[in-house]
């Protein structure tokens, strides 16, 4: 985002510990946004969604309440941020993705404007040219 | 179905950046009041305590050349164009120091020009984040 970037590592969720001891129970106003580029001038928010089984066929569940509350207080924020969101389904095997680019949102359902399944190692090409794309940007 | 958690998610960042560098940022904690959103970064504090601690004293530090500023200056850019709130929480792992350092002034050359910084103990700290939402 700035001029210089990191790699990111795995370190200790000291952060979300401390965010599960304050956040009241049963809140729907607290969220995290798991990842966000500025993308030749527009934010890009990405929001990642475990499923149970498969990441493919859960996806027809992805209208029950506790994901729509959930995209719910990041979408309003995204819209603030004149950006776009995308979810990126997936599941243990990591084996596909379901990336689903929100168009609208309201707490009974959601839209969506593009979607695609992508393998690993489409799903890799594809994030890899969302962030070089960021980093030439941040050199320009 | 649900949120990733963290650790799941970062796998997967860093999987697909392949050894790659970030362009990209996260936020901890997103938080809807009914006047806006605010937005909340932890930071936790081990060699200097929460008190004494503030991140124009750490702003150019660069360890494996991850530049802190960076991530402050992204974070306002996005406070700014939402019209939220940016509030940084120094902690320590012990709980016993807080402090909320809501930031009103922020730019590559100045640093955190402008504050307002509140310290707190663990149940004042609690009672302030509980009557956020």
């Amino acid at each position: 985002m700035g001029n210089e970037s990191k790699i990111i590592r795995k370190t200790d969720d000291s952060a979300l510990l401390l965010l599960q001891e304050v956040a009241p129970d049963h809140t729907d106003s607290i969220t995290d946004i798991d990842s966000y580029y500025l993308v030749n001038g527009t934010y890009v928010f990405l929001e990642f969604i475990h499923c149970s089984e498969n990441a493919i066929s859960d996806i027809f569940k992805m209208d029950e309440p506790s994901v729509l509350k959930q995209v719910k207080n990041i979408w309003d924020f995204v819209q603030l941020a004149e950006g776009r969101l995308w979810l990126i389904f997936y599941d243990d095997r990591k084996e596909h993705f379901l990336l689903k680019q929100v168009v609208a949102c309201s707490h009974e359902k959601l839209s969506f404007i593009k979607e695609s399944v992508k393998s690993q190692k489409e799903f890799k090409e594809w994030f890899q040219l969302l962030n070089k794309t960021v980093l030439q940007n941040n050199v320009k | 179905m649900g949120s990733g958690s963290d650790d799941d998610i970062k796998s997967i960042i860093i999987e697909a950046l392949d050894g790659n560098k970030t362009g990209g940022g996260d936020i901890d904690c997103l938080v809807r009041t009914k006047h806006g959103f605010i937005i909340i970064e932890f930071l936790r504090c081990i060699k200097i305590r929460p008190f004494e601690s503030h991140p124009n004293r750490y702003w150019d530090y660069v360890p494996d050349k991850i530049g802190n500023k960076n991530k402050f200056l992204a974070l306002w850019r996005l406070a700014q164009k939402t019209k939220s709130k940016l509030i940084l929480i120094n902690y320590e792992d012990s709980r016993e120091q807080f402090k909320i350092i809501e930031v009103l002034a922020l730019s590559d050359e100045k640093k955190i020009s402008d504050d307002i910084q509140t310290k707190m103990d663990r149940e004042t700290f609690h009672n302030w984040f509980r009557g956020l939402v």
